[in-house]
């Protein structure tokens, strides 16, 4: 079956600066790929090539067998991106802001349908009809997967969707990812928490100066495993790849 | 502590490219305008010393003429323009230049240069004072609006905060560093444009020169310190740059663009102005009013008879005519003066509208102040009017008189030699000082300062509570 | 699309405090100047009429005893029915659209009696009983909203239509979705203007018939017309470079600066300098000299006034002295004027000849500044330009001078006009400008200020279609 998500020799050059080298990665339908790295890895850049926000220097990104610089918006239809932080309209409720983005990327769900996909991630029908302004990061990550259900994507771009979140709602999250992720959804998350990456990855790759350097099966390691190989790549100065 | 905070608000001052650009582009328009400004007085000031030497060899050239015609055709006064006009020609060009002062008649100043310039000027007059009073609060708002928005947004109040820096020195160190870029950046422009007036020597000196100048510095720097000082506390109550630089322009353009014209406008419809040709209608009565009160004639004929021991004009050793019309105008006087008072009322009523006005607008109030030290104002266009009506009264005196005593009966007939013209004087005008109109300046000053300590108040309050809230958050 | 985007907008900005204030403003603004441009065209309008009364009323009475005379009913005294007091009223009034922008109309003069008593330099009798401070303020009209505060309104409200989203990461959200942010940011800046423009058009077609009162409604019309296509094609202009800015310069700060300093450039400098370097290239003649030339002619004249009756004779030996003891200074003061007309007409010409050159020079220069062809265009279509003034001023001369021609003689000769003769001297009626006049004269820097903003619109738009990768 064609990966939902593939990058081909995907890389992305910033004048003189490597960004992204040469990348080649595939992330199949009910599948998480959790992406580590340290900062400036290419582990957003990699998303934001995806997401078509990026011009490739080289290689191709493909959205269910679509290639995002030939067809970026048909790409899209498939695509839902989560990032670190959620940003709505301050001045609408959670289920206004929902609306508006439902509407705009062509949906026509009714509020109740809209209220179910809120209430699915998480978030009561009584704060959906709080203005966002009032949310916590974690209500505001909520109304993000709602538009992520409500839009019915079969992929996930998710940039540190759990930096800065209590750990209950880290859990919370990461159950929510599971359920998406077993309901057959591509899931492509750029984290630098190790543990919740094992948790809820299928496959985790390490990044490091916009290669990829490694890619573990997260089933076949344990947490501490995919850590000292993780900090082993981290010190290795060469980068290249095993 | 507070050293420290000035250094670096100075540093950062110093740093910022765009400000720079802008005060090096306001301080060469200044300078240029006041050059262009010099050159423009000048050339008025030329036309006004050929128009008066003109008018006086028509004046002596007139031969043998009866002395009311004389007074008819009469002279004209022409007003001298202030060296400081150059730098802030004020109500200038909008107010008459030209007073005939003819028998019978009070009439207004004439020629308004203002008729002749292109609509264009409506929006924009280059002179030091406009480029000042317009430019002057932007680009302090441009220098000023991150102050506190920036250091709150980049986290550096947080930081200083926590060091232990006071709340009271930080305010303190902004203030004064706001202060001193104040003077950094606008004493060079100031200074420069202002130089021109002390190498203008050919014009009609004002007599507090040095006064003026003193004042109209302090004027601007007290409302541009205004502005620091309102751009203070606006940056700290703002969240971000953005907003705090937004809201400084919504008050730039309230307050320098847009209420100035809509008090003006304001104070047009509380107080309109009468229609001319009404005032022309009243003026016409007032001339006409001891022709037309017979019964005040005839007491005084009688008097005049009895004064003489005579029992007919024909018999009187003056002249009878004359009499009656200089008698004519001393009746009118007091109406003129009625006339002529009840529309100063309404253009001081006017005013007073343009006083409230500028309690929301520091830029009117130093609008009006910088007119009137540059003595390009309403008082003292009204104190040349004046002075030319009291001329007029004089001369139309003079030459009743001349034929009161020479002309008997002849009445009309009677023509007086060219020699007599040459003992009617010219207008001799001294510009007033500035302190004679010190009652008028008062409000203008009053209300700059309300406004500085208002400021002063306003901006420590916002930057105290800003840091309250830091250290609570 | 639109009308999600007009949904979004309303709850977002239009219907918040700030979009509240900011339409509340433009509405009390764009009110108050019509109302008060109302107050004062039909003040003007009544004014116009009540002079033109007056001095109807005075003409009618001289015709009247000239009729008596001529048919024999009244034995006339020498000052009766004389042609130097025949007298033609010439007032102006508001343009059909003078409620729209008032300019400079309360500077110049309005009224003049023509008749033989008047020379072209003391025509207009005085009108300088102004408060000096407040004529220099100038008016707050539409047309001063419209072309300088309307401007600072939409860049108040629009500069963040892109960083607002960007800075807070919606932006890339919203690019997440299978559309293109950029022509979401561009709708959403053609909204906010088009909701700017419908609020001041709005208000502008209220006044349009409130105020119309007695004044011609088909002109006005068309004023109307031209006056809401300047309008617009400004405030398309300001649309264009904006969306530039939005376009093509990311931070919100460096927007909003760059937009001020473009809008005081446009709006404040460059008017200022041009009109500064046209008054200093082209300076008008100095009125003083006109005045003290006046003075000349009319001292030389009182001396001279029987060789210049002898010479006006010769030039007309048609003309036969009357006997009738008519008062010297009826001959002696328009002899006096005559001279006046001769000795100041090449001061009058320089005035004309140096207004025309400076207005040459505008006229080309405005295309740098937008606001000057915006300024011009909408005091033009609103009769509030000095072009209108001056135009006034110049009947008002040659209707003088054409009457002086018609009674002079007469009043040389010392004879009474014919009834028929006086009858036949025409009325003094004002040439306005039409609609279409103005339009045609609108035309060009009309068509060059669209065109700049369509230009303007193609570039931003194009750069809104732009990557993401550029845009973002």
């Amino acid at each position: 079956m064609e990966a939902m998500l593939k990058a081909s020799r995907l890389s992305k050059h910033f004048g003189s600066t490597v960004a992204l080298h040469e990348l080649d990665l595939e992330v199949a339908r009910g599948e998480v790929l959790c992406l580590l790295g340290a900062n400036g890895a290419g582990k957003t850049t990699t998303i934001n090539l995806f997401l078509g926000f990026l011009e490739p220097t080289a290689g191709e990104a493909t959205v269910n067998g679509l290639s995002v610089s030939a067809v970026p918006l048909e790409t899209k239809a498939h695509l839902a991106y989560i990032p670190e932080q959620v940003a709505l309209y301050p001045q609408l409720s959670g289920l206004e802001n929902l609306e508006f983005f439902d509407r705009f990327a062509g949906g026509k769900r009714s509020r109740d349908e809209l209220i179910a996909h809120l209430e699915k991630a998480g978030l009561p029908a009584e704060d959906a009809q709080r203005r966002t302004s009032t949310y916590s990061k974690g209500m505001r990550q909520k109304v993000g997967v709602a538009i992520a259900l409500a839009k019915n994507a079969q992929a996930l771009l998710l940039d540190e969707p759990l930096s800065g979140l209590d750990p209950a709602a880290a859990n919370n999250f990461c159950s929510l990812l599971a359920s998406m992720r077993d309901e057959g959804r591509a899931v492509l998350m750029a984290t630098h928490d190790i543990f919740r990456a094992k948790d809820v990855g299928s496959r985790i790759g390490i990044m490091k100066a916009g290669r990829l350097v490694d890619l573990l099966e997260a089933s076949s390691l344990s947490a501490t495993e995919i850590e000292q190989v993780y900090l082993a790549h981290m010190h290795d100065e060469a980068g290249a790849p095993s | 502590m507070i050293g420290v905070m000035i250094s670096k608000e100075i540093r950062t001052l110093a740093r910022n490219r765009v400000l720079i650009t802008f005060t090096l582009l306001t301080t060469a328009l200044m300078f240029v305008a006041a050059l262009m400004g010099n050159a423009r007085v000048e050339a008025f000031d030329r036309e006004r010393v050929e128009a008066a030497s003109a008018d006086s060899e028509v004046w002596l050239a007139q031969g043998e003429r009866n002395p009311h015609a004389a007074a008819h055709f009469s002279r004209y006064a022409f007003k001298p323009i202030p060296s400081l006009a150059l730098f802030d020609p004020g109500s200038l060009d909008f107010a008459g230049i030209a007073l005939w002062m003819e028998a019978h008649k009070q009439n207004p100043a004439v020629y308004r240069r203002a008729e002749d310039r292109s609509d264009l000027q409506q929006f924009a007059d280059l002179n030091p004072a406009w480029i000042l009073q317009i430019f002057g609060p932007l680009i302090i708002f441009c220098a000023m609006f991150a102050v506190v928005a920036g250091e709150r947004e980049d986290g550096t109040l947080r930081q200083l905060l926590s060091i232990g820096a006071s709340s009271t020195s930080i305010i303190m160190g902004k203030v004064i560093a706001g202060m001193v870029g104040l003077l950094l950046i606008f004493t060079p422009g100031l200074l420069l444009s202002l130089a021109p007036v002390s190498q203008a020597t050919h014009l009609v000196p004002i007599p507090d020169q040095a006064f003026r100048v003193g004042g109209i510095t302090l004027a601007y720097l007290a409302t541009l310190a205004v502005y620091v000082l309102v751009a203070l506390a606006v940056s700290s109550l703002c969240q971000s740059r953005r907003s705090a630089f937004l809201t400084l322009l919504v008050i730039w353009g309230a307050a320098v663009i847009a209420i100035p014209r809509i008090a003006g406008d304001v104070a047009s419809t509380l107080h309109p102005q009468p229609e001319a040709r009404e005032i022309r209608r009243d003026l016409a009565a007032a001339a006409g009013a001891y022709g037309r009160d017979a019964a005040l004639k005839e007491r005084e004929l009688a008097e005049l008879l009895s004064s003489y021991d005579v029992s007919s004009q024909a018999e009187l050793p003056v002249s009878y005519t004359a009499f009656s019309l200089q008698r004519s105008e001393e009746v009118a006087h007091p109406f003129f003066e009625e006339i002529y008072d009840g529309l100063t009322a309404n253009h001081s009523s006017q005013d007073s509208v343009l006083g409230w006005f500028s309690a929301v607008s520091p830029t009117m109030a130093l609008n009006r102040l910088s007119a009137g030290l540059a003595g390009v104002d309403r008082y003292h266009h009204q104190h040349f009017v004046w002075a030319a009506e009291q001329h007029r009264r004089k001369i139309v005196k003079q030459m009743n008189e001349d034929m009161l005593l020479h002309a008997g009966n002849q009445g009309g007939r009677y023509v007086s030699s060219p020699e007599f013209w040459a003992t009617i004087e010219d207008f001799p005008y001294t510009l007033p000082k500035v302190s004679e109109f010190r009652e008028a300046y008062a409000a203008p000053i009053l209300t700059l300062g309300a406004q500085l300590l208002f400021a002063l108040g306003f901006a420590a309050w916002a930057m105290r509570r800003s840091q309250t809230l830091e250290q609570t958050r | 699309m639109i009308g999600l985007l007009l949904k979004h907008e309303l709850r977002t900005l239009f219907l918040r405090p700030v979009g509240i204030i900011a339409l509340a403003t433009l509405t009390i603004a764009a009110t108050y100047a019509l109302w008060a441009g109302g107050r004062h065209l039909q003040t003007g309008v009544a004014q116009a009429a009540a002079y033109q009364d007056s001095v109807d009323d005075s003409r009618a009475k001289w015709l009247a005893t000239l009729q008596q005379i001529e048919n024999g009913e009244t034995t006339p005294s020498p000052y009766d029915a004389r042609p130097i007091n025949l007298r033609l009223p010439a007032a102006l009034a508001p343009a059909p659209l003078g409620d729209f922008a008032r300019g400079a109309f309360e500077l110049h003069p309005t009224t003049a009696t023509i008749g033989a008593w008047s020379n072209t330099v003391n025509l207009f009798p005085h009108y300088q009983f102004d408060n000096p401070g407040l004529v220099q303020l100038g008016k707050f009209d539409l047309a001063f909203v419209a072309v300088v505060l309307l401007p600072l309104l939409m860049i108040a409200l629009t500069f963040d239509a892109a960083a607002a989203d960007r800075d807070s990461g919606r932006l890339r959200i919203l690019a997440a979705q299978p559309i293109r942010p950029g022509r979401l940011v561009f709708s959403r800046l053609l909204l906010r203007a088009a909701i700017l423009w419908a609020c001041l058009t709005l208000v502008a077609l209220v006044f349009l018939f409130l105020n119309a009162g007695s004044v011609s409604f088909g002109e006005r019309l068309g004023r109307f017309g031209v006056f809401t296509l300047g309008l617009s094609i400004y405030l398309l202009f300001w649309l264009a470079l904006i969306s530039l800015c939005v376009a093509f310069i990311k931070r919100s700060e460096a927007v909003i600066a760059c937009l001020i300093t473009a809008w005081a450039v446009l709006t404040l400098g460059i008017p200022g300098v041009v009109s500064t370097t046209a008054e200093r290239l082209y300076p008008q003649p100095s009125r003083l000299a006109y005045l003290s030339e006046m003075r000349e002619a009319q001292g030389d004249a009182a001396r001279e006034t029987a060789q210049l009756t002898a010479g006006f004779l010769v030039d007309h030996p048609e003309l036969t002295v009357s006997d009738e003891a008519v008062p010297d200074y009826y001959r002696g003061t328009f002899l006096q004027n005559v001279e006046v007309e001769q000795r100041t007409s090449p001061i009058l010409a320089a005035f004309v000849d140096a207004r025309s050159r400076r207005d040459r020079l505008i006229q080309l220069t405005q295309f740098a500044s937008p606001a000057m062809i915006a300024a011009r265009i909408l005091n033009a279509a609103a009769g509030a330009d000095t072009d209108r003034q001056h135009a006034y001023q110049t009947q008002a001369r040659e209707a003088l001078q054409a009457l002086a021609e018609q009674v002079g003689p007469a009043i040389v000769a010392k004879q009474r006009l014919s009834v028929a003769d006086a009858k036949a001297i025409p009325d003094f009626t004002f040439r306005d400008d039409s609609a279409g006049t103005i339009l045609t004269s609108s035309l060009l820097p009309g068509a060059y200020l669209a065109l700049l903003a369509l230009v303007g619109l193609i570039v931003a738009r194009r750069r809104f279609e732009a990557p993401l990768e550029v845009f973002l």
